[in-house]
């Protein structure tokens, strides 16, 4: 994957266009999803995405080849991420970005997917736990990966990560989710 | 192990990506305890339905966006470094010249395009002959005439503006005495410089524009 990976910085560098098309292809997944799980929109994650690859493409012969290119292409979404979060944060600086679902319903039992339930705790969670969370338990990062991404401490973000999961088992919990289960958690 | 250290163990485990539900460790300090159960269920319940949160696809069309972005990138780039170019060369070849002009010779081009001495008080003139107007060329007056008449009229016309204006300096308290000579002698010499300069100026406009002279038959 590395030597992949260099051989397609190489040929970017000189120019090579089906190469450039390589490298996006490789890592459109993981940059997208960062770009989504920070900023919760898909037409501004699509933009983001979109935005860091332009940029990392402009900036390859900034990339020291003795490190991971991920890392730093992660660093160069979440940088952007983060630049137009706080661009929101200035238009709208009370309102926040991920909603959370209105629950009208009176218990889980009238549940029809625990997906969604789950999805309704991850919205109710503060953003910054949120993203901590999806980045390690979706996008699988390491911890060190979303500190660059997010652009703080790895203890921070192993705090936010601790956090967040904390909050969610416990609103599964108070939701009936494990409710009256034995050894194996039960489906809805 | 209370609750605490309970979760702080399944941290450790989810840290390092392991599951939960096979540490046995926890599976016994849950079995005794329905609290910690129920923690434990609930954090398998929610990594579970984490891993199968759905994420949407990233555009198909990516890569030839990013394309696109990057070439119209390197366009604006070349243009503008053509431009930085550009007016490095035209102000590096402006400094040359005035380099060339004043430090190399230090004398200042004038009109004609001959070098002033910045250090003489002469003024240049122009080489050749004055040309007489066309309308005196065509009557055959000779040279000197034509050059003796243009200054007698500019001398009459000075002359002229002069005297307006010491009437009407007179006209003003300040500068009125008896003689009007005597007050237009006395009026500070930068308002006499003034009517002279204006006075040359009209001398030189009424040269410039064919006067037509009073037909002496009335």
């Amino acid at each position: 994957m590395a030597d992949e990976v260099r051989g397609l910085v190489d040929r970017c560098l000189a120019g090579d266009e089906v190469a450039m098309a390589g490298l996006v292809s490789l890592f459109r997944g993981q940059v997208y999803g960062l770009c989504y799980r920070m900023l919760g929109h898909r037409q501004d994650a699509e933009d983001m995405t979109q935005e860091s690859f332009a940029r990392a493409l402009r900036s390859l012969a900034r990339w020291d080849p003795k490190r991971d290119f991920r890392p730093w292409l992660l660093a160069i979404a979440g940088n952007r991420c983060r630049t137009l979060l706080a661009k929101r944060q200035r238009r709208l600086p009370t309102a926040g970005t991920t909603e959370a679902l209105p629950d009208t319903r009176e218990n889980l039992h009238d549940a029809r997917d625990l997906a969604e339930e789950v999805k309704r705790a991850l919205g109710a969670l503060r953003e910054e736990y949120r993203r901590a969370f999806e980045l390690f338990h979706n996008q699988e990062l390491s911890y060190a990966e979303i500190g660059e991404a997010l652009g703080c401490p790895v203890g921070t973000v192993k705090t936010w990560v601790h956090r967040a999961r904390r909050e969610l088992a416990e609103h599964l919990r108070r939701r009936g989710v494990v409710e009256g289960q034995t050894s194996e958690p039960r489906r809805i | 192990m209370n609750r605490v250290e309970f979760e702080a163990r399944l941290n450790q485990l989810l840290d390092q990506r392991l599951p939960i539900e096979h540490d046995d460790a926890l599976r016994r300090l849950a079995e005794g305890d329905e609290e910690l159960r129920a923690l434990r269920d609930s954090y398998i319940v929610l990594l579970s339905e984490t891993a199968r949160l759905q994420l949407p696809d990233a555009p198909a069309d990516l890569a030839s966006r990013v394309l696109a972005q990057v070439a119209a990138g390197r366009r604006r780039s070349s243009r503008a470094r053509l431009l930085w170019g550009a007016g490095l060369v035209a102000a590096s070849v402006l400094v040359a010249y005035s380099w060339w002009m004043t430090g190399s010779t230090g004398k200042l081009p004038t009109v004609d395009g001959r070098v002033a001495d910045t250090n003489s008080t002469e003024i240049p003139t122009p080489e050749g002959d004055l040309e007489p107007s066309t309308e005196m060329a065509e009557a055959g007056a000779p040279l000197e005439d034509l050059t003796r008449d243009a200054a007698d009229r500019y001398q009459s016309l000075a002359d002229s503006t002069s005297r307006h204006v010491s009437k009407a300096l007179s006209a003003v308290p300040r500068f009125r005495t008896a003689d009007s000579t005597e007050g237009v002698s006395g009026v500070p010499g930068g308002l006499i410089s003034l009517g002279r300069s204006t006075g040359g100026s009209v001398a030189a406009l009424f040269q410039a524009i064919p006067i037509a002279e009073p037909d002496p038959n009335g």
